[in-house]
């Protein structure tokens, strides 16, 4: 033992021996009552043997004679007390040792999953696998086996699925027949929607595979075509974003058509209900909020027009509370701005493939313009990114990029950066990198370890190849070793890069 | 007149008798467990508390159908106490007709005393109650009045332990009818006869499985709405059950007109 004496190792282990010493006590005073309760047993048994059967009374009896004559008539109790008492300590020595070769049934679990172990060490794993399958019936058989009642069956799978999950937490995570369990569940009472969220939720938790878990509320959207619930929790499924940043917009694509669809189901029910109902306004409410995040969406997957038009209305929306006004205004000046500078890059790409160069500026690019509503133009006819910037164009590599945009997208990655900066800090003695070439190799090294792969964040902010000089502006941050922390320039800073957004809402100081 | 005189009596006799104290005893241990098993669970507590307390309520009112349905008129000729009621002016469907009559409201009062404990402890626990619960328990009811029918008609021609066996395989097999037809369609290759035969089976014997809104009546109150099916299909499968009843007690008389004590 490494610890010292106030450790919480040391302090486990005193706690430890104070249990098994408890048990021992509990034992012993267990072997005592069994022991003495055995000599109660043997004594009445020796009493009724003992005693005479002696009922009549008789006149010329003695004092002792008639207590012992009143004695005589609760003989058969003695005897039959007796013989329980015994009896039942026979029982309980059976059963202890009955216990102690075949044990509880956690131990009987333990067994099962040893010989299923075993099964699969002799013959292959999917031998061992069909062995543990019939442990669970299939959703005919438990159909027949309850007698048509289905729904007290599917509770039974579901509860046994609860007990499986735990039970594999134990076995080391093999979460193999999970599916079978959800899907045995779908079966026997398919309109159980609040199960099959739940068995979603379990299952995005346990199933690294997003799109394994996309089929299962596939199969339960199937059969219940009008609940909005589940396409929701499909979709919420991708709005976490991958550890895999190659799939990113793929996951937002997914996530915009499961919400879009959970649009139009609210919609539909918003129909049917009386608009004085309460309800109503509830629905209402989901929709313009769904709306909001299915906007944030589509920039994350592209689909910037769609992001622009959504975000524009609920910055606009007056029943929306003055917060979520807010975000959708910064999220639409992003948005816009993406917007425009597609619509030129796509002019600028055109003109190359036309006339085999890069155009010197961005004037023959202008007329793209016309199909984008509200562009801004600065006083030279320069246009302007929806956060106030000129829209920049590198007529070498025919880059047009918006300052904004990738303002936005630094400021995020600064917090990053300096994250990772009081990481390097805590690792070396307080101590901050001499400069941001020392924090790359460190922050390599650290990721390096597979067990500790970097998360979204950081590989959004620095890049799969965890690039920690050049910032998403495209040039190097700007570094103060004495502060250890990185400079933005001033223009990135949400006070100035979001004034447009407190405009729109009328929030403006 | 007569027929009323023998109900009561029949069932002033059914709750006398202890195996129903005992069914109920262990119904409402049921309801009231349930609570529990939905602690275990991972959401969906109210919805197995009420899958758990219909399914008590079915199951013990099931079983004093039978249990208690089979040895009322065999009861009767041991004792030979039937002697004394046929003497007076009183027809034999008189007595079978009274017998059924006590004993559907021996079932009834078990069943509304285990739904009002059910129905109570939902409330206590704040799950949803609707009518949808109603619609449920109504069909429970009216598929014990066909259980008890057939509990009637082995009675008639019967020992209780022969009756209370058929009685009991038809209650199982009746929940199953409607896959006897899914079976006919797999045979159908190799005997094509056997669809037909098992066809003409599910019609005859009673389709149990009509009652069973269960899952219906529970989700249904899950998303707090009032019916758990239409109108009219519950009306249908009243009258089926009344219908198949009826059938059955006239089968029953058949028998029972033509024994001798």
């Amino acid at each position: 033992m490494q610890g010292t004496a106030n450790s919480p190792e040391v302090a486990q282990w005193v706690e430890r021996v104070a249990r098994n010493a408890s048990g021992e006590r509990l034992a012993q005073w267990g072997y005592t009552l069994y022991f003495v309760l055995f000599a109660v047993g043997v004594a009445l048994l020796l009493a009724f043997s003992f005693l005479p059967d002696e009922r009549t009374p008789d006149a010329a009896d003695t004092a002792s004679r008639r207590w012992l004559r009143r004695l005589s008539r609760a003989r058969w109790y003695l005897a039959h007390s007796g013989a329980i008492i015994l009896a039942l300590l026979c029982c309980i020595s059976q059963q202890t040792g009955v216990d102690e070769r075949r044990g509880f049934i956690a131990d009987q679990d333990k067994r099962y999953e040893k010989a299923i172990r075993q099964l699969a060490a002799r013959k292959d794993k999917q031998e061992a696998l069909r062995a543990e399958y019939l442990y669970i019936p299939q959703g005919n058989a438990l159909t027949y086996m309850s007698l048509g009642n289905t729904s007290i069956a599917a509770d039974y799978v579901w509860l046994l699925s609860l007990q499986y999950v735990s039970n594999s937490f134990r076995r080391g995570h093999k979460f193999d027949m999970l599916l079978r369990f959800y899907d045995t569940v779908l079966d026997l009472d398919p309109h159980w929607v609040e199960a099959a969220i739940n068995a979603g939720k379990i299952l995005s938790a346990l199933e690294p595979n997003r799109y394994a878990v996309e089929k299962f509320y596939t199969n339960a959207i199937l059969k219940n075509p009008d609940d909005w619930r589940l396409p929701y929790e499909a979709g919420r499924l991708f709005v976490v974003p991958p550890s895999n940043l190659a799939l990113q917009a793929d996951y937002s694509r997914r996530a915009v058509a499961w919400f879009n669809g959970v649009i139009t189901r609210l919609k539909r029910r918003l129909e049917k209900t009386p608009a004085s109902s309460p309800v109503a306004a509830g629905t209402t409410r989901q929709i313009k909020e769904i709306e909001d995040l299915v906007a944030r969406l589509a920039v994350e997957s592209g689909y910037y027009d769609a992001a622009d038009e959504l975000l524009w209305k609920a910055a606009h929306d007056e029943t929306l509370p003055k917060a979520m006004r807010n975000a959708a205004a910064t999220e639409w000046l992003n948005a816009h701005s993406l917007v425009i500078r597609t619509a030129l890059q796509r002019a600028v790409d055109e003109h190359k493939k036309r006339t085999g160069a890069w155009p010197a500026d961005l004037r023959p690019a202008l007329g793209a313009l016309k199909s984008v509503k509200m562009v801004p133009f600065d006083e030279n006819g320069w246009p302007v990114d929806a956060f106030g910037f000129r829209i920049e164009y590198d007529p070498a590599s025919g880059k047009v990029s918006s300052r904004g945009v990738n303002a936005k997208r630094t400021l995020q990655a600064a917090s990053i950066m300096n994250a990772l900066l009081d990481l390097y800090r805590s690792n070396n003695g307080g101590e901050a990198p001499r400069d941001l070439a020392v924090l790359q190799t460190f922050v390599r090294r650290f990721y390096g370890n597979p067990a500790n792969p970097p998360g979204p964040a950081v590989l959004d902010a620095l890049g799969a190849d965890l690039n920690t000089i050049v910032s998403p502006l495209g040039t190097p941050w700007e570094y103060d070793p004495k502060a250890g922390k990185v400079v933005l320039p001033g223009y990135c800073n949400a006070k100035v890069l979001f004034r447009n957004a407190r405009k729109i809402v009328g929030d403006e100081e | 007149m007569i027929v009323a005189a023998i109900a009561l009596n029949t069932f002033r006799e059914a709750v006398r008798d202890k195996i129903l104290y005992v069914l109920l005893a262990f119904g409402t241990l049921m309801i009231l467990v349930s609570r529990a098993i939905g602690w275990v669970s991972f959401g969906g507590e109210d919805k197995i508390m009420t899958d758990i307390g219909l399914t008590a309520i079915w199951m013990f009112s099931g079983m004093v159908s039978i249990f208690v349905g089979t040895g009322l008129i065999y009861k009767e000729i041991d004792k030979r106490t039937i002697y004394t009621i046929l003497a007076k002016p009183a027809e034999r469907w008189h007595f079978l007709l009274g017998k059924y009559l006590g004993l559907a409201l021996t079932t009834l009062v078990n069943l509304l005393v285990l739904a009002a404990i059910f129905v109570g402890y939902l409330w206590l626990c704040r799950a949803p109650v609707t009518l949808a619960l109603g619609e449920a328990l109504w069909l429970t009811f009216v598929e014990m009045l066909v259980v008890t029918a057939v509990a009637i008609f082995f009675s008639s021609a019967s020992t209780p332990i022969l009756s209370a066996i058929f009685t009991t395989i038809v209650f199982f097999a009746g929940q199953l009818t409607k896959w006897v037809v899914d079976l006919g369609a797999v045979l159908k290759d190799s005997h094509p006869w056997a669809g037909k035969v098992l066809y003409a089976l599910y019609l005859v014997f009673p389709n149990l499985h009509n009652f069973n809104i269960r899952r219906e009546a529970v989700l249904a109150t899950q998303d707090r709405l009032q019916m758990a099916i239409p109108a009219n299909e519950l009306v249908a499968c009243t009258v089926y059950g009344l219908a198949y009843t009826a059938a059955l007690l006239l089968a029953a008389h058949l028998v029972f007109r033509r024994r001798n004590f």
